[in-house]
This record gives C-alpha cells, structure tokens and sequence, in this order.
C-alpha cells in the first residue's frame, strides 16, 4: 500500500512539475510574443507580415508578366500585326501564360511556409497600338515529301516512347539540289529566336541545359539523328509490316565543341535536296539509360510506337551510336590530334623550285610535332619550329596528300555531285617573337611538300604573321593568283589575331564555278571574321595535299633564335556546293524555316497603350480559415505629344530631338517613375539602345509628361522606349512617305522620304524580285507573304510581275500606313521626249561628312543627255562626267539630292537622259588636272576631308604601265625598288614586271607580289583614311572600271597632310583627280 | 522490503520524467523565441528578395558575371548582393546566400560554361551557430530558374 502511495506521489509530482512548466513558458512567452492578427503559420509571423510579404508578390508576378508580354510584342512585331493577328494574340496570352505558371507555382513554394495557398489565378493583358521588330519569321520552303515529319507526328500514327523530338531543319537556298552525303553545320545559338515571339531559342536553351553525351563517357542525355522514311513507315501502318531499320534512316553527325554540343553539330545529309527544299531530321534526345546502351556493340535502344491498322505495335530501333557518332564517318577526312602528328614532315628552303625561289638560305630550322594537353580544348597538335638567329628563306612542313577526294565520297565510281571541297582546321596561334606562327594551306599536287618552301609552290591557305599580328591569304600559282600575304581581306579590311585564342579557318575549292574562298571563324562564337573571294580555277581536284607549318622568307623575327608554333585540333574536309545549305533547330511542329531579319528597327505609332492586370484568390489555411483575394492591375498609355528638331549637328552627324512624352497610368503617383530610351537604328540595320535624361512635370496623380532631349544620328530612325515596371511600350512621331517611280519592264524604284520605316506586305506574288542592298529588308515567310522594308531616305528596287498603278501600290503597303503614298511616276517623264537611257541607286553606307561625294554609275556610257537625282517626286540636275576611255559616268552627288540632309545613310535613285553631252569634269571633282611634268602641286589640305581622301591618276588608254603615283612632301622622284618613309606610292617595277606599293613604315614589305592585272589597267588610286591606306588598280572591262586589284595598309603613322602628288608617265588624257573617300565606301547598283 | 522497491522504482520513474521533460523543450523560453524569430526573419526576407525586381536584376548580373569569369565585375557584383543583405538584416546577423540551378537547368547566359549546382555563395562569417535557413524559387529577369538558400545567425 505504502508502495502505491510512493507511486501516485510520484506521478501527481511529475505532472505538477510538466503544469509549472508549461505555465512558466507562456507566461514568459506572452509579452515576447506577437499577438495580433492570426499567428498560425508555422514561423508565427503577423498577419500584417504576411499580407505585405505576400502583395508584394503578387505585385511583382504582375511586373514580371507584363514585362514579358511587352516583350513578346515587340519581339512579334510586324509578322503579327499585319499576317497572322489570331497567331499573334494566341502566341502571347501563351507566352504570358507560360510564364504566369512558373511563377504561381515558384509563389506556392515560396508562400507555403507562411500558411498560404494560392487556389486561384486570373489575368487580363491588351495592348493597343503597334511596336514591333522583325522578328524570327517562318521563312517558305517545301519539305522534302518523303521525309516529313510534321504530319507523321502530328497525326499520332508514330510515336516515340521516353524521349522528345525536335526539328533539325536543313534548307538548300540553291538552284540545284544539294546531293546526299553533304555534311551540313548547324550552327546554334540560344541568343536567335526561332520561333516568332520568343526572346532567345528556347528548344537549344533547354537541350544544351540538359548536357549531351560524350561518346565512351555518356552523360546526361542521349541524342540520335535520324531521317523519317515515308513509304517504309506507310507501309508498316498500312499492313502492320515494320521494320524499324528502313522506316528510319539513321544519320552520322558530330560536334564542333563537346563542351557545347549542339553549338555547332555536323550532319551528313541522308538525302538528296531539291532547290528551295528542306529536309526535315528528326533529332531525338532523351535522359541517357545505361540499360539500352549496348557497349560491346555500341548500340542504343530506341523504342518507337506505331499505330497500324491491326493495332499498335511497339518496335525497337538500334541506334548506332559508336559508328555513327564519330568525325570519320561525317567528313571525308578527318586528322585528330595524333593523325597529325603521324602526317609526313619536311625542312625546306627557296633554292629548290618555282620561279620566285632565287635566294639561298640563311641560318637553319628545326621542326616538331607533338601531342599536348590543351588547358582549354584539351588533346591537340603542336606544330613548332625553332629558327637559328637571322634565319631566311626556311619553312617546315608537316603534311598528307590525299589522292582523290572522290574517291573519299564514292570509292568505285568516282562520282562526285558536288561543287567542290573545303578543307578546314581549328588552330590557335601561340605567342613570343616569331615570323609565322601559323599556315593552312592546300597544296596543288605538282608542288611537293618534302622538297619546296611555300613561297615557291602551288598552294593556297590562310597563315598567321606576326608584327604586326595580322591574318594572311596566300594564293600561289593557282586560280590566277600569286599573292603572298595578301593582308586585304574583302572588303578591304585588315584582320588581326590574338595569340592565344583559337580559329576555324577555311580554304573552299569551288571548282564548278571556278571560285576560290578563303574564311576565318572565331572558333568560340563560329561566327566569319575575315573572308576573301578570289575568282580562278584552283585545279586542286581531285588530289591535293594538306599542309600545315611555318616559314620565314627575307626578314627574320631577330638575331637570335626564335620559336614560330601554333596547335591545331583537327584537319579535315568536307564536301561544298554554293551557295551553302542551311540548317535550324525547331519545335517538331514549326512549319517553315526560322529567318531573322537584317533590319533590327522598330515600327512604332505615335501612341502606345498597354493594359495588364491580375486578381488573384488567395486563401491563408489557417484555424481561423481567412480567405483573402487580392488584385492589381496596371494601366500605362503612353503617346508622344509634340516633337521639334531643335539642332542639326553636321559635324557629328547627328540631330537633336526635344519630344514631350505623356504617360498615363492607372495607380497614382506611377507615371513620373516611367523611364525613357532611345533606340535606333541605321538604314543598314545596325541598333542602338540608349537611356535618356528627362524631365518630368506630374500634371496629376496619374498623368506625367517627361521632357526629354534625344539625339540621334542624321537618316538613323528612331523610336522611344517607354519602360515603367519592367513593362516596355514603343512610340515614335516617324511616319514613312513614299513615292514610287516606274523605269519600264516592270522594274520600280520605291523611294521612302519620310522620318519612319516603310512597311510593305505582298501576299499575292505582286513582287517578284526586291533587291535592297542592306538598304532595308525583305524576306519570304509561311503563308505565302513577302514582307518589305524601306528605312527612311533610301530606296529599293522591286520588279513586279504585271503593271502596278497607284492603287496597286496602296493595296501592297500595310493597313496602317497607306496614307505614306504620295505618288507613283513614270521616270522617264523627267526625261525630254521620254528618253530615259540608264538607271542605277547610290548608297552611302558609311560617314559622309563634306556635302558632296563622287559616285561612278555602274555601267558604261557613251554620252548623256542630263543626269538627275530622283527625290519626293522631282528630278534635281547632277554634275556628270563621262570618261571615254573607260566609258564610265562619273556622278556628283550633293546634299540638296536628299532633301538638304546628311548622304550619311541614304540610297537614292539617280536616271540618265539620253543624248552625246559628256559633262564638265571640273564640276565633279574637287581637283582635276594634267600635271606637267609629272609633278602636281596639289595641296592635299585634310581640314576639308574629315573622313579620308582619296587621290587618283589614269594612264591614257587601257593596258598603258603606271610609273608611279605618289603623294609626298618632296619634289624628286627615285626609283621603284627604293623607299622614303613617308610617302605612299605605287609604282611599276621593270624589273620584276610587277606593281609593287609603297606604305612609309612597313616599308620592308615594300615588295610584296600581286597577282598582275590581266592587261588593260587604267585608273590607280591610292586613298588615305585615319586607320588605313588603300592602293587600287582599276582595269577597264566589259561592265566599265572593274576593282582589279586591292591591297590595304593600317595607317600607323596617322592622317598627315601631302604638299604633292607625283604622277608618271604625262599624257594628254592623263588626269590627277582628288575627291572625297568614305568608309565603307559609297556605291552603285542599278 | 517491498515498499523499498516501490520506492526506487519511484524515483527512476522521477528521474526518467524529469530528465525528458528538461531535455525535451528548449532551455529557456527566451531562446526558443530568438530561434524562431530568425527563422521568420529569413523566411521573409527570402520572400523579399524573391519579389524586388531590382535586387533580381543584380542577382542575375552577379551569376552571369561570376559565371563567365569576369573577376573584377564578379566581386563588385558580390559587394552589392551582400550590401542588400546587410540593409536588410543589420549588423546582428551572420548570413550565407547561396544560389543553386533549379532542377539541373542552367541559366541561358551561362549554357556553354561548366556545369555546376552552385552558381552563387554570397556570405558574412563562417560557420555559424545556431543557423536557421529558407529556401525560396525565383524567376530571374532573363527568364532563368534558381532557387535562393539563406542562411542567417548570431554570432
């Protein structure tokens, strides 16, 4: 008893010791404790927390949202506002809602541990008025009938279990079909819209998330290429007969980059492509699974669902992987690392060989190959050779031949349906004192590598030199071609390198069309940096040798030793046809062809109205079982109320803008937040986005009006980016004015000279040739549309189809800006008696500072009768000169010819009258004289040429030589082979038979060989600009002067000003002419 | 002799209930309060910096920046997520910031860098106890998906 008693003595104890305790904490609790509102969350934060924590959620879901939404219109622009309004509106409650998703969902996540739920969700967004850049259109093209795929999945007959597809588009832009076994590169880029709307590519951005497998250590995903084989497939649901191996043709590929895999992916073509074709691919990804991964066969299961008329049937397809995945069975050949390092090697010097190899050597080289780990890309070549101090005239060579590269596509027939090859390398220059760091070349098989230097044989390639670091093109004996470092790349452009970093070069053969292109990639991008174009039969099919190495010719690096070394990760050669196939990554339902266009503007109105709002139910889960609902909208119109030009800047080219801007916004005090950009944009195309000071004047709690001064270059348009809340609205005063000219055979010339872009939309084939030269846009999509686009103060070219009146071309302009159409005129009408003899349009893409410019029209003439600039409906007299000799018309083209504004930017049409007048040359150029005694003391003042000058002399008559032309500061002329810092000169060596030039401080490479003018040299021009000097022949031709011969210098010594020029030999017909030089220098074209 | 059993058994019942009772709750109700202040504390910032656009826009600088190795950008980018942090949170606190991949998904400015699960770690103090920690989900403004780790203390 006594026991039991202890017992409940002990329990009542203990529970009286659990009661203090419990009434110890709350009573200690209660003051530290929140007491208001509900507190039955898990954390005990206040009501008043949450509804504040939780509204500012909400709020910034709306920002967000509507941020995205203003993004998606713009980003539609055009293609949705005139074509496809449904699509449009569809695409971006999609996009919205999409986005809307992630967030609630991320909301729910985050709101949870604060007791709330979100039950319910609902939006509203409208946009009024129309921002819009040229987006990432569907471009036309015809699918290849027996390997669609769009119907195939789309219908549900064929389906793949476990993983997804996407579309790998390839597209042949050609006129005749693209033969299977091309090996086509597609080349992504998450940045590149491919679906309209989109901000970036969303299907790339979501593989190259995932990773891709790396053959021998598969990783994340598993990707295979296949190419869908209608009749096989038809049959199997026809009949229930399948065989997996002939319903998908199975597709070799390989990477550019394992570290970014589907940045660049190789695909050999399965089959034969027809002109304006695409082959649709099936890319198929999906999580890599050991368990179907065969390793002794090097196969991966792929399972594939067919729905056939006696019920589905699951078929296993064996991708093979190990032999399909490998460089050797895409290219025609391909040399990894330790390929090359196993290819033959030599030592060479200049006494062995061709012409131009008369010199002994000096010194001595010692040559290596060897395989390295590359920090950065891993296994590699390293190709260097160590040069004796004062070394001359040695080379090492490290080389393959490759017997025929036909026999690499069909080994028994030999037949080979392409244009030509290309052999490319990735190589990176290394640093240090050296010579050549680098060549990649493509030898002619008459020239041995094991016996010759390569400034003595048939070759052409790509090399690196060194101070300074510029890319070289080296076409010998080939095509018509002897240059050695050829530092002119198309274009006139200087390229230089960077030690160091690595490079995609390219050497393409395209025998068909007697072509030889010479390119250079930046190999993290893949993007072209340099390229040049040299027309001749090269003659390197079918047997050519691939060379790599170094070479000195006659200045060495230095006295003492020095080390030329570059490393390579691969050579290899593909097959080419011009102009080359295209490939895209799309959803597998995306119809068309992914094309972004060159004209990057806006398209705006005057006024801009954006409408966003959200309610959204939320419930608190909570004892007290609260239910809120919380909404918020956001209300932003915008429109630009009055615009004034308050200053024309002609010296920098630009013009101030002073525009008041009205924003209104639904929720107080919002509108003076709002802040405003400038975009703009060039008639070329090229964009800029820039923030702008304002001044804002609250007029009411809703209503702001920002002042703001924009200044933007002259002929750029713009538009003002109105940014309140992350949400973005485009307004622009700009409105287009249009005046289309008719020339006869249904060529018009369509001229905007209105403050805005001028938006063309033709959907019935009215258009049938448009030709902007980068003057604005054009471009085929889906539907079938063809949209164009005139920036402000130029003008296109189109040819239509039948005669298109007034109405016509109202009816081709987009709804919302028919009114633009001043009027259509014959040209000719300008003409007396209706006589117009010639047409053509000058453009002038670069900086044109002075008032005029010289232009030459683009075809010859024997006489005019007047010459007139087309502007706003009137024809405005030119000064002309037609040259007999070459028969070409040289054009002045003045300020007042575009409306009184800067040339900087414009294109304008210019017609020729018929009749035997040849103008006054005088009133072309700025200087036009015979010198006597080949001296002409011209004083080249370069106050009055603030962007270049360019200085010209003819010879007479075609094919007569060139002693010399000269600007200098001396009056004595010497001889061709001796050099005076500081003149430029080009001038004729006897000796050699050659022309050679003359650039004061790299005067040790004063005797660089050229190809020769194939006779008939007429004008030699040389033109100086801040940061080049550019010498040129020009050769009289069927079409008029032909740029025969180019050649650029940087101009390291600055813009100096000249007291002479010295022109050699004197004639009666010979004339010294100077005249203003831009860049990119102004052109023609009909 | 019974009783005497009765008794000792008594008091270990004493003692076991005694012993879970004391060790089972926190020591003094004072600490248990702090505990979850912090935690409210770093669950509401978290929410914060979860819905301020303009902290999510140098959040997203910072990872693009220090992703790309861009080291000097990288550490000023840094200096100003910890300068938000430390406004926020005052000089009291230790904080750890980390920043991880949502689901494997690598934000588009950095698709062709190394992959790693970590894209971010912002911090003041080292190991810190006791910690409490909050994880929430953004959308960056460039579209990306992270989710944030906060980890907050006293010293």
């Amino acid at each position: 008893m006594r026991g039991q008693t202890i017992i409940f003595a002990t329990v009542l104890v203990v529970l009286s010791l659990i009661a203090i305790y419990l009434a110890y904490t709350s009573v200690a609790l209660g003051p530290l404790a929140p007491n208001v509102g509900g507190i039955y969350n898990m954390y005990r934060v206040p009501q008043e927390e949450v509804a504040r924590t939780i509204t500012g959620h909400v709020s910034y879901m709306l920002r967000s949202a509507a941020a995205r939404y203003t993004g998606a219109v713009m980003d539609l622009g055009a293609f949705a506002m005139a074509r496809e309004r449904a699509y449009a509106k569809w695409y971006h409650v999609n996009v919205t809602r999409s986005h809307l998703d992630t967030l609630a969902e991320f909301f729910a996540l985050n709101a949870a541990p604060l007791g709330t739920s979100l039950t319910g969700m609902e939006y509203y967004v409208k946009t009024h008025g129309f921002n819009g850049t040229l987006g990432a259109y569907p471009r036309r093209v015809e699918p290849v009938p027996d390997h669609r795929l769009f119907d195939l999945v789309e219908g549900g007959s064929v389906t793949f279990l476990r993983g997804s597809l996407a579309k790998l588009l390839v597209f042949n832009p050609g006129v005749s079909t693209v033969a299977e076994g091309y090996v086509v590169t597609y080349r992504g880029d998450v940045r590149e819209p491919v679906v309209p709307g989109e901000p970036g590519n969303r299907l790339l951005a979501e593989l190259l998330s995932r990773g891709v497998s790396v053959p021998g250590s598969p990783s994340d995903l598993f990707v295979a290429i296949l190419a869908a084989n209608r009749s096989a497939i038809d049959r199997c649901v026809d009949t229930g007969q399948c065989d997996p191996d002939q319903m998908f043709l199975q597709v070799a590929w390989w990477p550019e980059k394992w570290g970014c895999p589907i940045c660049g992916v190789h695909v050999k073509v399965p089959a034969p492509i027809p002109p304006g074709g695409a082959l649709e691919l099936a890319l198929y990804y999906e999580p890599w699974s050991w368990e179907r991964y065969d390793s002794t066969t090097g196969t991966y299961l792929i399972y594939v669902r067919v729905r056939t008329v006696v019920g589905y049937r699951t078929l296993a397809l064996q991708y093979r992987f190990n032999e399909l995945v490998d460089p050797r069975a895409v290219f025609l050949y391909y040399a990894g690392p330790e390929d090359i390092a196993a290819w033959s090697r030599a030592r060479t010097d200049t006494v062995v060989g061709g012409a131009l190899c008369w010199n002994p050597p000096r010194g001595s080289v010692r040559g290596s190959v060897t395989v390295v780990t590359d920090p950065d890309m891993g296994r590699a070549v390293e190709v260097s050779a160590l040069y004796s101090g004062g070394s001359t005239n040695w080379a090492f060579n490290v080389y393959k031949r490759l017997d025929d590269i036909r026999a690499l596509y069909d080994p028994v027939g030999l037949a080979y349906p392409f244009d030509g090859f290309a052999v490319e390398a990735a190589v990176s220059p290394l640093g240090g004192p050296s010579v050549r760091p680098f060549r990649v070349e493509a030898w002619s098989p008459d020239s041995d590598p094991s016996r010759l230097h390569p400034v003595c044989a048939a070759l052409m390639g790509i090399h690196a030199l060194e101070n300074p670091d510029i890319f070289t093109w080296n076409i010998r004996f080939l095509a018509g071609g002897a240059v050695w470092n050829g530092r002119s790349w198309d274009g006139g452009d200087i390229v230089a390198y960077e030690a160091g970093r690595w490079y995609l070069v390219r050497g393409i053969v395209d025998e068909s069309n007697s072509r030889v292109f010479l390119q250079i990639y930046d190999y993290d991008t893949l993007t072209q940096i340099a390229g040049r174009t040299w027309e001749g039969a090269a003659g390197l099919m079918p047997t050519v040798y691939l060379v790599l190495g170094t070479a000195v010719v006659d200045v060495p690096a230095s006295n003492s030793p020095w080390i030329d070394r570059a490393r390579y990760l691969y050579v290899r050669v593909r097959p080419y046809v011009y102009p080359e196939p295209q490939a895209a990554l799309v959803p597998v339902d995306y119809r068309g062809f992914p094309a972004r266009a060159v004209w990057r503007g806006v398209l705006a109105m005057p006024r801009s109205l954006l409408t966003a709002s959200m309610d959204l139910n939320l419930t608190v889960r909570s004892m007290r079982a609260e239910l809120w609902e919380l909404s918020t909208s956001l209300n932003l119109s915008v429109d630009i109320l009055e615009a004034q030009v308050t200053e024309v800047d002609l010296e920098g080219h630009r013009v101030r803008y002073m525009y008041r801007v009205n924003v209104t916004t639904a929720r107080p005090y919002l509108a003076g937040e709002a802040r405003l950009y400038v975009r703009y944009t060039t008639s070329t195309g090229e964009t800029t986005v820039q923030p702008l000071q304002t001044n804002v004047a609250l007029s009411s709690l809703y209503w702001a009006v920002h002042e703001a001064s924009v200044e933007v270059p002259t002929n750029a348009h713009h538009v003002v980016l109105v940014s309140l809340l992350g949400a973005e609205v485009a307004v622009s005063p700009g409105r287009p004015r249009a005046y289309v000219y008719g020339l006869g055979d249904g060529t018009y010339y369509i001229q905007n000279v209105g403050s805005g872009p001028l938006a063309l939309l033709d959907t019935g084939d009215v258009l049938v040739e448009v030709d902007t030269r980068g003057f604005g846009d054009v471009l085929d999509v889906e539907g079938p549309a063809r949209y164009v686009i005139v920036p402000p103060n130029t003008t296109v070219r189109v040819y239509a189809a039948a005669p298109c009146d007034y109405s016509c071309w109202r009816a081709l302009i987009v709804p919302w800006q028919r009114d633009a159409l001043v009027a259509v005129t014959n040209a000719a009408s300008f003409c007396p008696g209706n006589d117009l003899q010639a047409y053509f349009r000058a453009f002038f893409p670069g900086k044109v500072s002075v008032d005029r410019y010289v232009v030459r029209a683009p075809m010859p003439i024997a006489g005019a009768g007047e010459v007139y600039a087309l502007w706003a409906g009137s024809a405005l007299a030119m000064d002309y000169w037609v040259e007999d000799a070459s028969g070409t018309l040289w054009v002045k083209a003045r300020r007042s010819h575009v409306g009184g504004w800067d040339l900087t930017g414009t294109s304008i049409p210019i017609i020729v009258c018929g009749g035997t007048d040849k103008g006054d040359p005088n009133a072309v150029f700025d200087r036009f004289l015979v010198p006597s005694g080949g001296l002409a003391p011209i004083y080249v003042s370069l106050v009055s040429y603030p962007d270049g000058v360019l200085v010209e002399y003819n010879v007479g008559s075609p094919g007569n030589v060139l002693y010399h032309l000269m600007l200098t500061n001396r009056t004595s002329i010497y001889s061709c082979s001796s050099v005076r810092r500081g003149d430029l000169r080009t001038c004729y060596n006897f000796y050699r038979g050659e022309y050679w030039w003359q650039y004061g401080d790299v005067y040790y490479d004063r005797h660089l060989w050229e190809r020769e003018v194939p006779g008939g040299e007429y004008l030699f021009s040389i033109g100086l600009r801040h940061d080049m000097v550019l010498y040129r022949i020009f050769a009289v031709g069927a079409a008029g002067l032909d740029e025969a011969w180019v050649r650029g210098f940087p101009n390291s010594r600055g813009y100096r000003a000249y007291a002479y020029v010295i022109a050699l030999p004197v004639c009666g017909d010979c004339s010294v002419r100077v005249r203003p030089f831009a860049w990119p220098e102004p052109f023609t074209a009909p | 002799m019974r009783w005497l059993y009765e008794l000792l058994f008594a008091s270990g019942l004493l003692a076991i209930a005694s012993y879970m009772l004391f060790s089972a709750v926190p020591t003094t109700a004072f600490t248990a309060v702090e505990a979850r202040k912090d935690a409210a504390l770093a669950q509401t910032l978290a929410m914060r910096m979860a819905s301020d656009a303009q902290f999510l826009r140098v959040l997203n600088d910072a990872i693009c920046t220090c992703g790309s190795g861009d080291a000097a950008r990288c550490d000023a980018l840094r200096e100003l997520v910890a300068s938000y942090l430390e406004a926020q949170l005052g000089l009291a606190y230790l904080y750890k910031l980390s920043v991880y991949t949502y689901r494997g998904e690598v934000p588009t400015c950095l698709l062709c860098r190394p992959r790693t699960g970590k894209l971010l770690e912002v911090s003041r103090g080292g190991d810190f106890p006791p910690v409490s920690s909050s994880t929430v989900y953004v959308v960056l403004p460039d579209g990306s998906r992270v989710r944030l780790e906060l980890r907050i203390g006293s010293p």
